[in-house]
């Protein structure tokens, strides 16, 4: 912004000093012309000699700059000098002819005259005569002293006060804008004294131009809130439901090591700490699953992999040692190939399995995966023969934490990060009874058109 | 002394119930938060241990029933919940007290005593009746000196007259509180460890057996014969 507008004063100063050379260049020339033609009105022509009776008033025009020289000089048709310098400089030809062909007109020329820069004009008159008939020539010069002051005085005249005014505009302006932004450093100091916690909209009010600004910011803000809501929820929740099976674990831990306990007690005492403790880890792998997904989720960081060969994976990983478990997997492609989260989808084909052992009778589930090609993508359905899940429950069990109707050991977070891994390749999951007993969940996964 | 716990997790229920039988006292396990507000109707208890997160009726809601009935039954809440709003509802709505989980089971036994205390209008857990001292928290009896072998019954039993010293206690009275529903005593089982306790303690208190209406205990008069 400085720089343009130190361009447009540099423009406007050469701007300005041209005109006044302009203006003071008419002005002295107007004079050098009157003194010029004041000195041709004295021609006379005697016994045919050109006279001039030079008249000293005109001079005295000139002399009102007490520190330039005046020269002149009178020519005759032959060339002979009347009167003044003999050897002013000549004016060049150009000049000569307009001068012949306007007489009476005045031009003007510049030329170095013994050492210095001296402003000419030159005036013609035809005179015929008998004894005299041609030009006579009057050529006034003056140094140019006075003529730079004068527009040195234009310039200086004219710009100061538009370089005043604009100081002043400038000072009005930023005055102004520093009036209008003062809201802006008493919220920037406001926002800085909030607690890190403090996520209230910003309440000051402010000019019209800076209110987008703070919409904007308010509008982060309670996203932020929501997000950090939906966060602390999350993190009670989980928190909710560890303590249970921790105090299951740690009051079973306690009566097995009493010494009144007998050995079939202790037995027993064992396999339930047996039991919580499995469950403590594997709600921990959830939250963790949980928590990576969501991170993940976010981040998408989609690359090409076989489906196939993820599931395998994930089979591979979910399914406990024991023999009673029976999982099956089906596919009628040789290859499926995707664009996605491989970790992502990795762990919503483990949850999907974990659920499906939950739902079938202990231990002995009988899971079986398919992956089919479909118009438009691949669609993954994950059954089992549990006991199914009632109409009115399918929609509230993709909720954390939901607890289903069935004595599940499981934790509740499965298909909520299974809907959630799954929205974020676009697809989708839904839950449909199976004929003969149990469930499918079945998840459509679209070829991203790339 | 009777104690109620309603806890749904299996594992954490099973535990406190074979920790608190091993002390000697009568408990009864209710899983369902509605079955535990159904016995609470009709089966008085002198601590009630109630979970807040129950199937079909919640802690808070039988705990507000409870009161509504007129019932003073000291009642613990055992909760996963630790936020402040929590405890300060759960005192307020008529708690006597709160442990949150997971929590160590010497406080939990501690908690217990204190609301058995409570129950009892006692405030220590040292009671002194005569030469007899009865220490609830180390579990002792003693007269003088010496050191009285009771058996967990027994010295419940021992604890419930302590608690009703001038007061006739009916046998049905007795039984409520020293036998839970998993018990198979006949009816002269109540008989019979009245008998075993009044003997060993004849030097200290004394417990009279009223034909048909109950037992009455009162310190030994050192110039009864």
């Amino acid at each position: 912004m400085g720089l343009l507008f130190l361009g447009a004063m540099i423009g406007l100063y050469i701007a300005a000093g041209a005109y006044a050379t302009l203006a003071a260049d008419r002005s002295y020339d107007r004079l050098l012309f009157g003194s010029a033609l004041s000195i041709m009105d004295t021609l006379s022509i005697t016994q045919g000699r050109v006279e001039v009776d030079l008249p000293y008033a005109s001079l005295d025009m000139l002399s009102a700059a007490p520190d330039d020289k005046v020269f002149y000089r009178v020519t005759g048709p032959a060339g002979e000098t009347v009167t003044g310098y003999p050897d002013l400089p000549a004016p060049p030809e150009r000049l000569v002819a307009r001068a012949r062909s306007s007489p009476e007109q005045p031009n003007f020329f510049d030329a170095r005259y013994r050492g210095e820069p001296v402003r000419f004009v030159i005036l013609a008159r035809q005179i015929a005569q008998p004894g005299a008939t041609g030009w006579v020539w009057t050529q006034v010069g003056q140094t140019k002293l006075a003529r730079n002051a004068l527009a040195r005085r234009l310039v200086l005249s004219s710009l100061l006060p538009i370089a005043i005014v604009t100081l002043l505009a400038l000072a009005l302006v930023w005055l102004g804008i520093g009036r209008a932004l003062r809201p802006l450093q008493a919220i920037g100091s406001e926002i800085t004294a909030r607690e890190p916690s403090d996520l209230r909209p910003i309440m000051a009010s402010v000019p019209g131009e800076i209110a987008p600004v703070i919409d904007a910011m308010n509008g982060f803000m309670r996203r932020l809130e929501a997000n950090i809501d939906g966060l602390r929820t999350f993190i009670a929740d989980a928190a909710h439901q560890v303590r249970t099976p921790l105090a299951a674990l740690l009051a079973q831990v306690e009566v097995a090591v009493d010494s009144r306990a007998e050995p079939d007690e202790l037995r027993e005492s064992l396999k339930a700490v047996q039991r919580n403790a499995e469950k403590l880890s594997r709600l921990a792998n959830q939250l963790l699953s949980d928590a990576t997904i969501r991170h993940r989720s976010d981040l998408h960081r989609f690359e090409d992999f076989d489906l196939l060969e993820v599931i395998r994976h994930a089979i591979r990983d979910a399914v406990p040692l024991s023999e009673d478990s029976d999982v099956r997997f089906s596919s009628s492609l040789k290859e499926a190939p995707f664009h996605g989260d491989a970790l992502i989808i990795g762990e919503v084909v483990k949850n999907l399995i974990h659920n499906a052992f939950c739902h079938g009778s202990l231990g002995e589930a009988e899971v079986h995966i398919s992956l089919e090609r479909s118009e438009n993508g691949y669609i993954l359905q994950v059954s089992d023969r549990g006991p199914g899940i009632a109409d009115a429950e399918k929609n509230r069990v993709f909720e954390r934490f939901a607890r289903g109707s069935s004595n599940c050991a499981g934790t509740g977070l499965g298909l909520a990060i299974v809907r959630q891994a799954v929205e974020s390749h676009q697809g989708a999951v839904s839950l449909i009874d199976r004929p003969g007993g149990g469930l499918t969940v079945e998840i459509l996964l679209p070829i991203a058109a790339s | 002394m009777r104690i109620l716990i309603v806890e749904d997790d299996p594992d954490l229920g099973w535990a406190l119930v074979q920790r608190l039988r091993r002390e000697g006292y009568a408990v009864d396990w209710e899983r369902d938060g509605e079955a535990a507000d159904d016995v609470l109707q009709y089966q008085d208890y002198e601590v009630i241990l109630l979970d807040i997160g129950l199937p079909n009726m919640d802690g808070f809601e039988i705990l507000r029933a409870l009161r509504k009935r007129g019932s003073r039954t000291p009642v613990l809440m055992l909760t996963a919940r630790s936020e402040i709003e929590d405890r300060v509802g759960a005192l307020d709505v008529g708690a006597d007290d709160y442990l949150s989980k997971p929590f160590d089971l010497r406080e939990f036994d501690a908690r217990c005593r204190a609301l058995l205390r409570r129950s009892q209008g006692l405030a220590s857990n040292v009671t002194q009746v005569g030469s007899l001292t009865f220490d609830r928290a180390g579990k002792v009896a003693q007269i003088g000196d010496t050191q009285l072998r009771l058996p967990n019954r027994e010295f419940r039993l021992l604890e419930i007259f302590l608690g009703n010293i001038g007061r006739r206690l009916s046998k049905e009275q007795i039984a409520g509180q020293l036998f839970d529903f998993d018990d198979e005593a006949g009816p002269n089982a109540i008989e019979l460890y009245v008998g075993r306790l009044r003997r060993k303690l004849e030097r200290a208190l004394t417990i009279r057996t009223i034909r048909g209406m109950g037992y009455f205990a009162e310190p030994a008069n050192s110039c009864d014969r």
